[in-house]
């Protein structure tokens, strides 16, 4: 069982790389414009990503009653001593230490909006076909960095809806108690 | 009591996110398309940019007063043409006095840019009697173009009708013709 879903997993990845390959090889400038911007942006939201993602985890297990990841969760949080504070307030911490870096992904991303739309209205445009096709380069970097976007605005809004429930259910826990 | 947070709610961030999505999703196959098809019409636009077609003759003209057949020539296609010299066959009619003759490679030298129409005036034989209802001509232009050395031939069959012999421009039918040879009329 454990070696044919080894053969299996293996033959996927083999398929994924060779899609890859065959994509980009026929890929048009644009897409893979399209490409770097996803990867590029990508990297940027790196911290994003994987921060809102974790944040989003421990919040629901611990809304679960199972037993969050505390040790990273402390280590996320920045504050003097996050070993003395509820599942909560480190869930709010963690979200709170994460809005520098979604401020400036943000920031790059409506820069980058910013300039593409200036070359959809400002430039003047040779034809009319090519406005309305408009393969330019920048505007594939930009929707390669909106599927970023998307992404880190999805598990962001994830994160806090959950980190919101944490916190009204303790509060209300201690409502309760009190 | 604390007031309860209204974003908490993961099931609405779900669906959103399939909303916003699916309209992305759009967007971004739509650019791929965009540019593949940009891709496409430029890689047409060469094709045919290398494509010599054959020029066309849109109408022709007998000018009665300076013996000389005038014919409106078409180049159709994104390569220039030169056309180099002339050639007449000229097939005399029952009401003619005159002889067949051929007359050949009197020089041209015009230049027929890419989708333009040029005139084209070739000269009948000097002091030769009037066209009749009736003659036929065959014009032919020799041309050449740059991806190619070799030369070109269009060939111009114009019937002198009556109102052809009275100088009136006689334009070709703009329907697609095969210039099949007329079925033979009766039988049995």
């Amino acid at each position: 069982m454990t070696v044919l879903l080894a053969i299996l997993w293996w033959l996927l990845l083999f398929l994924a790389a060779w899609g890859l390959a065959v994509g980009i090889a026929f890929a048009t400038p644009q897409e893979l414009a399209m490409l770097l911007g996803f990867a590029g942006f990508m990297l940027i939201a790196g911290r994003l990503v994987y921060g809102y993602g974790g944040l989003a985890a421990f919040a629901e297990a611990a809304l679960g009653g199972k037993e969050p990841d505390r040790a990273r969760a402390e280590a996320e949080a920045r504050v003097p001593e996050p070993e003395k504070l509820g599942l909560a307030a480190l869930a709010g911490m963690w979200l709170a230490a994460l809005e520098p870096y979604r401020y400036a992904f943000y920031a790059v991303y409506l820069l980058l909006l910013l300039v593409v739309l200036a070359g959809k209205l400002v430039v003047p445009l040779p034809s009319m076909w090519s406005w309305i096709t408009g393969t330019t380069l920048i505007e594939g970097v930009f929707w390669g960095a909106s599927i970023v976007a998307l992404l880190v605005w999805a598990l962001g809004a994830a994160a806090t809806a959950l980190s919101a429930q944490l916190a009204s259910s303790a509060v209300g826990e201690a409502a309760a108690e009190g | 009591m604390m007031k309860q947070y209204r974003s908490g709610n993961v099931q609405a961030v779900v669906i959103w996110t399939l909303v916003i999505a699916l309209l992305l999703g759009f967007a971004i196959g739509s650019f791929s398309a965009a540019s593949r098809a940009r891709a496409a019409v430029a890689d047409a636009e060469a094709l045919a940019a290398g494509i010599a077609p054959s020029p066309v003759v849109t109408s022709a003209r007998y000018d009665k007063a300076n013996e000389a057949l005038v014919l409106r020539v078409f180049n159709p296609g994104l390569v220039p043409l030169r056309l180099i010299d002339q050639s007449l066959v000229f097939k005399p009619g029952a009401a003619s006095k005159q002889e067949a003759y051929a007359l050949a490679a009197v020089p041209l030298g015009v230049d027929l840019a890419p989708l333009s129409v040029v005139e084209v005036k070739l000269d009948l034989k000097p002091k030769s009697e009037k066209l009749e209802v009736g003659d036929v001509l065959a014009a032919s232009i020799s041309y050449v173009h740059p991806y190619s050395k070799d030369f070109y031939t269009l060939t111009h069959v114009f019937s002198v009708t009556k109102e052809a012999a009275a100088g009136k421009e006689q334009k070709e039918p703009k329907q697609p013709q095969m210039n099949k040879p007329k079925q033979e009329k009766g039988g049995k």
